[in-house]
């Protein structure tokens, strides 16, 4: 039984297959396409799911769609969505999902539909090896539903109670992450990391934005918001609110915009708290499963395991739109056979393409790019790796199966020495070239956590921030607050990245390293180990591993530095050479 | 927010019906409303980056921006996003003259640029050579041609050249004039109504005929543009229509649906004209090809070409000029299909008369061409590809423009228009390539044949290898040291299946061995595997004495290697282009990053590379199937390798998957050639124009051209024996 899910048409399109009730794949096209958030139909991705699960296009018994276009159609109209006749109002033909999926990918099938935010617990629920599970899904908005509590039971998941658009804790903060001049859909990430600089001198005025109760019941102050804008989200009365105007993007960010970070991270937390109480009320489980994009902000997720009203609590590594896709399949597997596809928890996020020695040996040798060759002793590549790093190298990590979701986790990872006090401004400046207030998270060894971080249970998708404990000086990756977003790292899901850093915890005592997707700015984490040279030559990065292999930087040329720069320029959203492109809106749900 | 939800709900159910048909009202009702008329805008957008004045005063020109400098005003070459595309050689442009010069800003599109020999030869430098030397006058030409200019970009550039203060402008435009492109799948909202529309009254004729009538009317304004710009800013200015290679340029592409099933007949007709063309019998070729002009209604420039190619084997070369003209003229039509730049006819005869109107003097290469070479089949005596000019196609192109300006400065004289007994052509008999390093020139040849070798597509589908290698054998001719460039380039290639091009060692030797920064995407930008490319390539090193041999079955290596996994040879890398295309896009995902999910094939024959040696069988997995709505309809379709035939398989319009065996003995080791021989087409035709008509009314892509058939996956291994 192959069953393929597609999420698609908004952003971060993916695609995930469940094989015979396992789930064997999982993937976003932006990594094979090159394009960040590319929302296109997941071709590339649908091609890598059925290589990965061994079958063609016949093999398929069901495409698995994450949403409901026409509900979502209902919703656009009614939200007095920007029907400009001169623009061409794609958004209008909701017929388009399937229509591609059988023109497009040429599938002939079953094509089944689920609610976006059903999809989103599912993607939670049936991977977390719990049999019952408390349920809160949250995000922009999917049809109607921003916000959903849930109860999952067995195969069963009941969604009970929603919040509707315009009321959304995703559009709020999207909203003030659109206000602080960054790009909503992925500046929402940068905020929360901005949070720790600033003060919560915001919070009163945020707190004017909404109303809340007790059980977690929401609502917007519609007076500050408009979401039918291409290029805003907040209302005149916004800026007279905070006194403060909004900020140019790439401008200078000052104290006041730290400050309402800060409380607008504050605020998130708060409403999530108080939703997750009021949730509690209402299930009896002990287990709680969280969904959605606003289950991307680690320091909320931190939060609410604080809060000790749930002793277990699962968020799968894609808790955006990406993940969804692994919901749908979920929900069309228990339609078809009747029950979970998945009894065990999810426990690693690798389920992308994998490349071998031969396939990276033969690139090399092509190429003539010098490497060292560790195939015939692996144990010496993480000596190897390990002098480079305490030497204050930063390191391109390739090994094995991709990761699925936003975050490197020693499979597409850059890492460095977390105790070198001026690595941090060092990897923001010249090797990811992004703003310099970006923290680093750190990889650290499971069976170490106790001694170094407030955190006592394994995090290996890195979607929860806890405090630095450690005696050791880990400037790199301890955020100004102390705190930092750990990924546990166990030799049963990741063996070579685990053998890594206990080599070099054998030589420092420090059993964490520096962890960060292996990227530039405004580029997809690497798939394949020629994105990985490309972006090697694009960046500060020292010395580049794939699989057994190591390249230094200093064996490179100057002009195949100048060359990966003309690469990495070339490849962009096809451009008519004779025609003008188009731009598109900050938010395109509309 | 709207309260009134029930009626939301009513629309977006009408909207939401399945059968679409709310879709098709409510795009019908969004023309309706919007009522403008894009069928000229979008030409008129420039393709060059603009930007404001800045505190000089001035704007850029192209590529090189003002600054101020010792109290004078320079434009200085300045990085930008399209300076790749503008003249590479030179810095700097000051904004005042010399003292006692005649300034001509020369302004065009790649034609005009020289592609291939920019920067050491282009038009602007013949142009400037035969002023300087055939009159006492200094001239300095400003050459502000670019690579791939629209006509927006055409006009903004005439206009930011006015800051230099010109004597004249002199234009050198009409290949890139795309009107509202035909056959475009990415079409707004409007204009696919429009098409629809179309459909209904006119059938797919008529889009040719709206295209033909679009074109005329952008050429117009062009012109009157032009014209205003001259007067307005007292400027003389000379326009020159550019020519087309009809000899040795072929620009084939499928045919639309037609009627009365004579779509089936038209590629039946073409599949036997083929043949004959391969066999040499021209007669039964040309009788061939005027039955299927019959059916296109000449508006098809595959069947042109069939008949022009017969009738130029037949010596009866001015018969053959009108197909010539009308394959170029039909071939622009075809948008992402086979829209090579060239400059219509009709577009021709429209600048020679709005240039008599408005008194702009008009200078027609082709007509300059027809008469040196006293053929009207222009070939590669002038041309490299299918417009850009050898440099004795540039030599002879200037020189009565040359003529013409020098006339504005010798008394009594027409000023306006060019005779057939002026003696122009004196100024031909001088040298073009006198002090070219023969260095440069090899690199500008091998560049042209691998240009001709990825986008010149026969009409027949045969591979002349010894063509093609005498194309590389030019560029030896001039130097042996391109040979070591020839085998930079297969090393690049055979980097990671040549993604790897640029980053590898081979590749940045290649990089720093160019004329200019427009050479090495042509060679970064090659097709996949490239059989017939590498393979020319290295018969004709391993005729020099070098390994050429040893170097290719190298390349081979690293794809033979593959099939102990399998290949699928639908991935981009093996698919073989037998339409002529060329890249209308900058778009990293044409060759080596899939596209579209499965291939679909818009000829009766598929081809596909396959590498492999001959020492095994090798075990072939088919997923295809035929389009049509019939399911019970089934037919055989043909697989062969090297002509070789494999098997047949029994395929209906939904997926069916089959596994054959390729036996060794049909194979060579190395390059071999797969080949899909498709059932003939079985749809109703009426319906298939009556589905792409409701289609474009619903605002939705379609597409215009039959399919034979579809291939999911095609994947190669090698068969293990149990």
């Amino acid at each position: 039984m192959n069953i393929i899910g597609i999420s698609a048409n908004f952003h971060d399109s993916s695609c995930a297959l469940i094989q015979d009730s396992k789930l064997i794949a999982a993937v976003s096209e932006e990594r094979f396409s090159r394009f960040k958030n590319d929302a296109r139909l997941p071709i590339r991705a649908f091609r890598y799911c059925l290589e990965a699960g061994k079958i063609d296009i016949t093999d398929i018994d069901c495409i698995a769609y994450y949403e409901n276009p026409y509900k979502k159609l209902l919703r656009q109209l009614s939200s007095g969505a920007n029907l400009d006749l001169s623009n061409e109002l794609n958004w209008i033909d909701c017929h388009k999902p399937f229509r591609e999926i059988n023109e497009i990918l040429g599938y002939e099938g079953q094509i089944k539909f689920y609610d976006h935010h059903l999809s989103h617990a599912a993607s939670s629920y049936f991977f977390s090896g719990f049999t019952d599970a408390a349920i809160l899904t949250s995000d922009g908005v999917g049809e109607w539903a921003t916000t959903t509590y849930g109860i999952g039971q067995g195969p069963l998941i009941e969604l009970f109670k929603e919040i509707k658009y315009p009321h959304s804790i995703g559009l709020l903060y999207s909203t003030i992450t659109n206000y602080l001049g960054f790009e909503v859909l992925s500046g929402e990430y940068k905020v929360m990391g901005l949070a720790p600089y600033g003060e919560p001198l915001f919070v009163d005025k945020l707190q004017q934005l909404f109303n809340l109760n007790d059980d977690g019941d929401f609502e917007l102050n519609m007076e500050y918001f408009d979401f039918s804008q291409i290029d805003h989200m907040y209302t005149h009365s916004l800026t007279e609110l905070l006194k403060l105007p909004p900020r140019e993007p790439k401008t200078e960010i000052n104290q006041k915009h730290l400050d309402l970070a800060k409380s607008l991270q504050l605020i998130l937390e708060q409403i999530v708290l108080k939703q997750i109480h009021g949730l509690k009320n209402k299930v009896t489980s002990s287990n709680l499963c969280m969904s959605g994009g606003v289950a991307l902000n680690c320091v909320a997720n931190h939060a609410v395991r604080n809060s000790g009203l749930f002793k277990h609590i699962f968020i799968q590594p894609a808790s955006g739109d990406a993940g969804s896709a692994m919901g749908a399949a979920a929900l069309a597997h228990i339609d078809i056979i009747g029950k979970n596809p998945n009894n065990q928890q999810l426990c690693n996020a690798y389920l992308g393409p994998k490349y071998t020695d031969e396939d990276i040996y033969s690139m090399l040798s092509s190429m003539e790019i010098e490497a060292f060759d560790f195939r015939d002793n692996p144990s010496k590549l993480y000596e190897a790796v390990v002098d480079r790093i305490i030497a204050g190298k930063v390191i391109g990590w390739f090994q094995g199966r991709m990761e699925f979701g936003p975050r490197a986790l020693g499979a597409r990872s850059i890492i460095a020495d977390p105790r070198d006090p001026t690595m941090r401004d060092r990897l923001n400046m010249l090797v990811k070239k992004r703003e310099s207030f970006r923290p680093f998270a750190p990889a650290i060894l499971e069976e170490h956590t106790e001694n170094h971080i407030d955190l006592n249970i394994p995090t290996p998708f890195m979607l929860e921030t806890c405090q630095v404990i450690s005696t050791l000086d880990l400037p790199a990756i301890t955020h100004v607050d102390g705190s930092c977003r750990p990924q546990t790292v166990s030799a049963k899901t990741n063996p070579k990245f685990h053998a890594l850093l206990t080599v070099f915890y054998q030589r420092t005592n420090c059993p964490i390293l520096v962890n960060t997707s292996f990227n530039v700015k405004n580029e997809p984490i690497v798939c394949t180990p020629l994105d990985a040279l490309r972006c090697f030559g694009n960046s500060g990065i020292d010395a580049l591993v794939l699989e057994n292999f190591l390249i230094d930087r200093t064996a490179l040329p100057e002009i195949f530095f100048t060359m990966a720069k003309q690469e990495a320029e070339f490849i962009k959203p096809p451009q008519d050479l004779f025609m003008k492109t188009q731009t598109e809106g900050i938010y395109t749900f509309i | 927010m709207k309260n009134d939800r029930t009626n939301f709900e009513k629309l977006s159910n009408f909207l939401g019906n399945p059968d679409q048909s709310g879709l098709e009202i409510f795009r019908l009702i969004q023309t309706y409303l919007i009522n403008k008329d894009s069928t000229t805008e979008e030409i008129f957008q420039s393709n060059i980056p603009e930007y404001e004045i800045n505190h000089t005063g001035f704007k850029p020109i192209g590529t090189w921006h003002p600054i101020e400098k010792n109290n004078e005003i320079l434009f200085i070459r300045k990085n930008q996003s399209d300076s790749i595309f503008w003249e590479s050689s030179r810095t700097q442009i000051k904004r005042i003259k010399e003292p006692n010069t005649n300034r001509i800003c020369f302004i065009g599109e790649s034609a005009a640029a020289g592609m291939f020999f920019s920067p050491y030869y282009t038009p602007s430098i013949a142009l400037s050579n035969h002023l300087n030397q055939q009159t006492d006058i200094t001239w300095e030409v400003i050459d502000l041609t670019r690579s791939c200019m629209n006509a927006g970009g055409l006009l903004a550039t005439c206009e930011a050249s006015l800051q230099l203060s010109p004597d004249f402008i002199v234009v050198m435009a009409g290949n890139n004039w795309f009107a509202e492109a035909i056959f475009d799948n990415d079409a707004p909202i409007t204009k696919r109504q429009t098409y629809s529309q179309i459909l209904e009254n006119e059938g797919p004729d008529g889009i040719i005929n709206s295209y033909k009538k679009n074109l005329i009317k952008c050429t117009e304004k062009i012109m009157l543009k032009l014209d205003n710009l001259s007067q307005q800013n007292n400027i003389k200015l000379i326009f020159i229509v550019p020519a087309s290679n009809y000899g040795h340029w072929e620009r084939k592409c499928p045919i639309y649906w037609q009627k009365n099933g004579n779509t089936s007949k038209w590629y039946d007709l073409y599949q036997k004209a083929s043949e004959a063309l391969e066999k040499s019998n021209y007669e039964e070729a040309l009788v061939l090809g005027k039955q299927m002009l019959a059916i296109d209604n000449n508006n098809a420039p595959t069947s042109n070409r069939i008949v022009a190619n017969s009738l130029i084997a037949l010596e009866r070369t001015d018969e053959a000029y009108n197909y010539c003209v009308a394959e170029s003229d039909y071939a622009i039509m075809h948008n992402q299909l086979t829209a090579f730049p060239g400059t219509p006819s009709f577009v021709r005869k429209t600048c020679k008369q709005l240039g008599e109107e408005f008194q702009i003097p008009i200078i027609d290469l082709e007509e300059i061409f027809i008469d040196y070479l006293g053929s009207k089949i222009l070939n590669d005596s002038l041309f490299v590809d299918y417009c850009h000019m050898t440099p004795d196609g540039i030599n002879i192109a200037m020189a009565p423009v040359a003529k013409l300006l020098s006339s504005y400065y010798t008394k009594n004289e027409k000023k306006d228009s060019i005779q057939s007994n002026i003696d122009w052509k004196k100024l031909v008999k001088l040298p073009s390539l006198n002090n070219i390093d023969p260095f440069q020139l090899a690199v500008s040849y091998f560049y042209i044949s691998l240009y001709d070798l990825h986008l010149n597509q026969p009409v027949n589908n045969a591979l002349n290898l010894e063509k093609y290698i005498s194309l590389f054998q030019k560029a030896a001719d001039y130097s042996e040291k391109i040979l070591d460039v020839m085998e930079l380039y297969v090393k690049a290639r055979s980097c990671y299946y040549g993604a790897g091009f640029s980053l590898s060692k081979a590749g940045q030797q290649l990089f720093q061995l160019v004329n200019s920064p427009l050479d090495f995407p042509v060679a970064q930008a090659s097709p996949g595997v490239d059989a017939l490319t590498i393979e020319a390539i290295c018969l004709l090193l391993e005729r020099n004495s070098r390994e050429g041999i040893k170097l290719m079955s190298q390349y081979q290596q690293h794809y033979i290697r593959l099939l102990d996994k399998g290949v699928d040879l639908t991935e981009p890398l093996y698919i073989e282009r037998i339409n002529s295309i060329i890249r209308l896009a900058v778009d990293s995902e044409l060759s080596t990053r899939r596209k579209i999910p499965y291939y679909k094939s818009w000829w009766p024959n598929s081809y596909f590379s396959l590498v492999a040696d001959n020492n095994n069988d090798l075990e072939l997995k088919i997923v295809c199937r035929i389009p049509g709505e019939n399911e019970t309809v089934d037919n055989n379709l043909k697989i062969l390798v090297n002509n070789f035939p494999i098997g047949h398989l029994r395929v209906t319009n939904k997926w069916n998957k089959s596994l054959l065996v390729i036996p060794k003995s049909s194979l060579i080791k190395g390059f071999n050639r797969l080949c899909i021989s498709w059932p003939s087409l079985s749809q109703d035709e009426n319906k298939e124009i009556n589905f792409l008509k409701n289609r474009y009314s619903m605002g939705l892509k379609i597409n215009m051209f039959p399919v034979f058939g579809e291939v999911f996956s095609l994947i190669v291994s090698k068969k293990v024996d149990l």
